[in-house]
């Protein structure tokens, strides 16, 4: 059966648990088939979390990041599975003009998010918050044929903003052609279908924190359905703490290395796969006001709720009441 | 966050308004640039291949697909898993298979 088209009817199933440091959720349109995807999606998001995982010590980029402290380290050879990961992030940053920038990791230590998020304390002492540039992508040299990388000493990557719905895109993908069924892999709320769709479509619930379907929301919230392709949502409302007075979040501008200025709390956007969604919701954040341009310019169908939750839609995002459809 | 930080983080807020302004003036050299790099998947409909790719799918560990979103534009993505359509969401309600939200 092509992929993206609808099928027989078959009983729909799901699985959720925890992984790269978020909710994983898998659903595959043939329950019979639940047991073996979920194997599949489990393994893959096991030799993700290796080979990217800025909080483990043995993962391949930590181990990477202690090799290039050396001042005139020279480049080294990284995995397949590293190298692919590493040019999607190249890969954002050049279509965001360096909004999306793997570059932050130090910057991300600075303000507080040097662990796993589970363990970042969710309050604590004021910390001194120093605007400065990062590094910036261009200083990575990367050789994606013969999988050769440079980073100047002290540049520490965070492939975080783009590894999840990179690995959603990837194991739904995976796991659709295996298993000839319909997959939606959800992480932390990247969401990648793949394969035949449900009657009506993936329907998904935007909102500003990813949580369990069968759980209400907090704030406003939308349902909209997908045939294909990805789907992902960019929010400050979520992997916020506070040091002292300042309450602090994920998504770091660049241009700043502090985190993004709010003016956008949560931005939805519907691509062709979820990395390209994932890439722009992000980038939306960052832009701020000019988000709504940059988004309409792109054709890409987008939902933004700014600060005072006002929503705002574009490029065929349905159009909603105040407060969503829900 | 002391005084000077404050004053600090109010001048980089206002410099970025300033970018937006400027952003906002060039945003359609903005898109062009995105196309010319690759990005002109977000708006191919379902199902249209390319050969558009600039850099080389990979071989990701374990892995027999080559579903390779790292070539450079979105157009692998959306030829390997069949779907890809950028068209817009529908309206729904009912049920929900997932959520997507900030994590």
């Amino acid at each position: 059966m092509p992929a993206g088209t609808a099928g027989p009817a078959t009983q729909e199933a799901s699985a959720s648990w925890q992984a790269l440091g978020t909710g994983v959720q898998l659903t595959v349109t043939d329950a019979s088939q639940l047991a073996a995807a979920r194997a599949m999606l489990e393994a893959d998001l096991a030799a993700v979390d290796l080979a990217c995982s800025r909080f483990r010590p043995d993962s391949e980029i930590a181990v990477l990041d202690r090799a290039m402290a050396g001042a005139r380290a020279g480049p080294v050879t990284v995995s397949p599975l590293l190298a692919e990961a590493i040019a999607v992030a190249l890969r954002a940053a050049r279509l965001t003009d360096g909004d999306v920038d793997l570059t932050v990791g130090a910057a991300m230590n600075a303000v507080g998010y040097d662990r796993d998020f589970t363990l970042v304390q969710r309050t604590g002492p004021a910390v001194r918050l120093t605007v400065r540039t990062i590094p910036g992508w261009r200083q990575v040299e990367f050789d994606e044929q013969a999988r050769r990388l440079r980073v100047p000493p002290g540049v520490r990557l965070d492939l975080g903003a783009t590894a999840k719905a990179w690995a959603a895109d990837r194991s739904a993908a995976r796991i659709a052609a295996a298993l000839g069924c319909g997959a939606l892999v959800s992480l932390g709320g990247d969401i990648a279908v793949s394969g035949q769709t449900p009657a009506g479509g993936w329907r998904i619930r935007v909102q500003d924190v990813s949580g369990q379907p069968e759980d209400p929301p907090a704030g406003p919230s939308t349902v909209v359905a997908i045939h294909g392709g990805g789907l992902a949502t960019s929010s400050t409302a979520a992997r916020r703490w506070r040091r002292g007075g300042d309450v602090l979040h994920h998504i770091l501008d660049p241009r700043t290395g502090l985190p993004a200025a709010p003016v956008w709390r949560t931005v939805s956007v519907a691509a062709a796969s979820c990395t390209d969604a994932n890439i722009a919701s992000t980038a939306a954040i960052i832009r701020g006001w000019a988000a709504p341009d940059w988004l309409t310019g792109l054709g890409l169908p987008a939902r933004l709720v700014d600060e005072a939750s006002q929503v705002r839609t574009i490029n065929g995002w349905p159009a909603e009441t105040a407060g969503g459809n829900l | 966050m002391d005084a000077s930080n404050r004053d600090a983080l109010s001048a980089v807020v206002a410099r970025q308004r300033g970018r937006g302004r400027l952003r906002s003036a060039t945003v359609a050299l903005g898109a062009a640039s995105l196309v010319a790099a690759g990005a002109i998947a977000y708006t191919l409909p379902s199902g249209v291949t390319h050969t558009a790719t600039t850099t080389a799918g990979t071989a990701a560990a374990g892995g027999s697909s080559a579903h390779a979103t790292s070539g450079g534009s979105g157009v692998a993505a959306a030829t390997s898993s069949g779907t890809g359509s950028a068209s817009a969401p529908a309206a729904s309600s009912g049920t929900s298979h997932a959520t997507s939200g900030g994590s």
